[in-house]
């Protein structure tokens, strides 16, 4: 069987979808960060193969995709210095703890 | 591409050497230093950390801020490795675009080094 | 790689100098922060710096010609406007303008805000903010817009976290966060099939190449057969309208407003309000094909991206505003209120969007609705940024403004205040001789004008009129009850007199913003239609020739 452009497809799409249920079911923050990593990597999957999979394409799909990856590292680090405060001051990542704001 | 082995030969002499090192840094050690057997000394190698317990003890908050440094500061790499390997072909980057290129790169690099210098001031490398 | 394209790569450096003027200095505030602890120096660091990039930006103007010519011939190799990875449009400087006069106007808003250790890196975040509102104003690439957008998050999420570091800020800055990577995330998964539907990052490109029909899901052959790209065109779209709905704050994509609003600080809840919400709104306008003045093709704008947009942000529209004006009347919180009407606010404005597509291709002398969005954006931001300014000037934290009841006896203790407040709220209502009532007054107007194109949509679109007009009254019962509260009612405990701080400088411009553009909306209103060309009159005619036809059968 040869790998074809449309495998990629449906493996961004299955983790974009990992990604979104993930994030909805998570209670961990570090769960739901996992969620959010996983989208971003299925929209770097489709770019990355659709640049290499079309001849006429040119590089953009694999620039964006090494921005996406810095981008995602960035966000993971503020994430992080977010729990890590969210930690000291609750002592745990279950984000269901956190319902001061409700209404 | 063909394969041919003699392509590989620059590794197979560097993995040599490698492990050679390697080999010869342990022998030396075990040769010329002093021998004192301490209770610490005989656990096993953790990273610092108490190998028999709960593995699921805390770890310092100190290891994670250095994580979140490490996680930016090597992503930023990313950035330099397409460069450095295009930079000696010439018809990868057009002539016109080579020196606003350099530049882009060494502006990029000042950034990163304006974030190091902050975190440095901010006291993230101090281990309180 | 032809010359021309290369100068492209090169000569948009000169553009984009304000925002390299607000990078530096937000560096050296950054570094600068670590060896001086004062939130004065910063804060008039941030003023001056706010000014050289204004004075930059004039200087722009003054050597740089407005890029208005559009290309004649979709040839990528031939027109820079297909490689420049930004653009200095009439709409970008636009944004421009609106990114630094809300720089300065949040500079001054959130002096006093947080610890005074932390002022430089605040003050740092909000320049890097104002770049990022330039940057994606101009952005004429996919990965400029993403990394614009992302300028803006970032700095955000620092925003809302730094100035205090109790619970609740921590919950909402948590809680913005995740949705708000979340919603880059739909929007780059969105981009990434755009890109493999046209094999291009560029938009001007990716809007020509849907407009002439040669997107395509290549290389598999049998796809141009069957025709799947058009349900994937539809698919991406989808997602990024989802993923820039949330930084517009429209229903369903709104829920986190209320809680992050009222769990952070008044500056950081002013700023969520506004920023997100214009940048949301120009990043939409360039997705969706809706600036004129940008295109190769003999097609009316806004039809490069099918016929099923507008119907969407139509029902966005109309379930944003009525869901926001139902929940805000059960509030007690004020800024959880303002949340909601903030939410109503965006479904106002998306009927602005939703027009464009029938009303762009109408002959008259202005682009209808997307002058209107724009008009009413600058009229909202003016508006909430001086209400949230006269609430934080008030706010004290022995004495914290909370709840609506904390308004009570305001009229008799704080007149100016008491009156500055009903000016914004008069102003959020919608009422004549405030900018309110002229930006509701454009947008309802133009969902009434839709008679001469087809009948069946012009009933559609005033239906929509219908309902914002609904809303609108629905939206004055809660802005009155805090007037009635202010002026009605006795306070138990009076708030304290505010000691005068920079924050009023901000109160005042926004107050003369909101007066001067509801007494005298045309000056505004002819800056926006000298930023927006018309699409030719060909087209134009064209346009309406196919309206008839639509309308005969």
């Amino acid at each position: 069987m040869t790998i074809t452009l449309n495998h990629y497809l449906l493996l961004g799409a299955i983790l974009f979808v990992c990604g979104a249920v993930c994030m909805a079911t998570k209670r961990n923050a570090i769960g739901v960060l996992m969620g959010v990593e996983l989208v971003l990597n299925a929209a770097t999957v489709n770019f990355v193969a659709f640049a290499h999979y079309n001849p006429s394409f040119e590089i953009e799909g694999q620039i964006f995709a090494m921005f996406v990856i810095v981008m995602a590292a960035a966000e993971a680090a503020i994430a992080l210095a977010i729990v890590l405060n969210f930690y000291n001051n609750h002592a745990t990542v279950d984000i269901d703890t956190a319902e001061e704001l409700k209404g | 591409m063909d394969f041919t082995l003699t392509t590989y030969y620059p590794i197979f002499i560097y993995l040599v050497i490698v492990i050679g090192f390697g080999i010869a840094a342990i022998a030396t050690a075990h040769l010329v230093s002093p021998k004192k057997v301490t209770p610490v000394k005989q656990m096993t190698y953790e990273s610092g950390m108490d190998p028999i317990g709960d593995a699921r003890q805390k770890f310092d908050v100190k290891f994670y801020l250095i994580a979140i440094l490490f996680l930016v500061f090597d992503l930023e790499l990313l950035f330099l490795y397409p460069w450095t390997t295009t930079y000696q072909q010439g018809s990868i980057i057009p002539a016109g675009l080579r020196d606003i290129v350099f530049w882009e790169v060494q502006v990029f690099l000042l950034t990163v080094i304006i974030a190091y210098l902050y975190a440095w001031r901010r006291g993230v490398f101090r281990w309180r | 790689m032809s010359p021309d394209l290369q100068n492209a790569l090169t000569d948009f450096i000169p553009q984009v100098v304000p925002e390299i003027v607000l990078g530096v200095s937000a560096c050296v505030l950054f570094l600068g922060a670590t060896f001086r602890v004062s939130r004065h120096v910063w804060g008039v660091f941030a003023l001056v710096a706010l000014t050289l990039a204004s004075f930059a930006l004039i200087a722009t103007i003054r050597s740089l010609p407005l890029f208005t010519e559009p290309p004649t011939t979709f040839d990528k190799s031939k027109w820079p406007l297909y490689a420049a990875p930004v653009l200095f449009t009439p709409l970008a400087l636009f944004f421009k303008v609106v990114g630094l006069v809300t720089g300065f106007l949040l500079v001054l808003l959130s002096w006093d805000e947080g610890g005074e250790d932390h002022a430089g890196e605040y003050h740092g975040c909000l320049l890097l903010l104002v770049a990022g509102i330039g940057l994606v104003g101009a952005a004429n690439d996919l990965l400029t817009l993403f990394l614009a957008l992302e300028l803006i998050s970032l700095p955000t999420y620092l925003l809302l976290y730094l100035p205090r570091a109790d619970e609740r800020a921590q919950e909402a800055a948590m809680k913005y966060f995740l949705l708000s990577v979340f919603s880059s995330g739909l929007l780059l998964f969105g981009f990434s099939y755009l890109y493999g539907l046209t094999g291009t990052t560029n938009i001007p490109a990716l809007l020509d190449m849907f407009a002439s029909g040669q997107e395509r899901l290549a290389p598999n052959p049998e796809a141009s057969t069957q025709q799947p790209w058009v349900g994937v065109t539809l698919l991406a779209l989808v997602m990024i309208v989802a993923g820039l709905g949330f930084r517009i704050t429209s229903v369903p994509f709104h829920f986190y407003a209320p809680d992050v609003y009222q769990g952070t600080t008044t500056p950081a809840a002013a700023l969520l309000a506004f920023v997100p919400k214009i940048v949301g709104f120009a990043a939409l306008l360039r997705i969706l094909g809706y600036v004129p003045g940008l295109s190769a093709f003999e097609r009316p704008l806004g039809t490069a991206m099918g016929e099923q947009v507008p119907m969407l942000l139509w029902i966005m529209a109309a379930v944003t505003m009525t869901l926001g004006n139902i929940l805000a009347l059960l509030q007690d919180n004020i800024r959880r209120l303002i949340a909601y009407s903030s939410v109503a606010h965006a479904g106002y404005m998306l009927i602005g969007l939703a027009v464009v597509r029938y009303l762009a291709n109408a002959p008259g002398e202005s682009v209808g609705g997307v002058e209107a969005l724009l008009f009413y954006l600058v009229a909202y931001g003016a508006m909430t940024l001086g209400f949230f300014a006269v609430l934080h000037y008030l706010d004290s934290p022995d004495r914290p403004l909370e709840s609506v009841d904390d308004l009570a006896g305001l009229g008799k203790s704080h007149p100016s205040c008491g009156l500055l407040l009903t000016l914004f709220l008069l102003s959020l209502i919608g009422m004549p001789l405030t900018a309110g009532f002229v930006g509701k007054f454009l947008i309802f107007f133009d969902a009434m004008g839709l008679s001469s194109q087809n009948a069946e949509q012009a009933r559609l679109y005033r239906i929509l009129a219908l309902i914002a007009a609904l809303n609108a009254a629905v939206g004055g019962w809660y802005y009155l009850r805090m007037i009635g509260v202010m002026y009605l009612r006795e306070a138990i405990d009076p708030l304290p007199r505010p000691r005068p701080a920079p924050v009023v400088a901000t109160i005042a411009v926004c107050a003369t913003l909101t007066l001067g553009l509801g007494l005298f909306p045309q000056s505004l209103l002819q800056l926006i239609r000298d930023a927006l060309p018309r699409p030719n009159a060909q087209l134009v005619a064209r346009a309406a020739d196919e309206g008839q036809a639509v309308a005969r059968e």
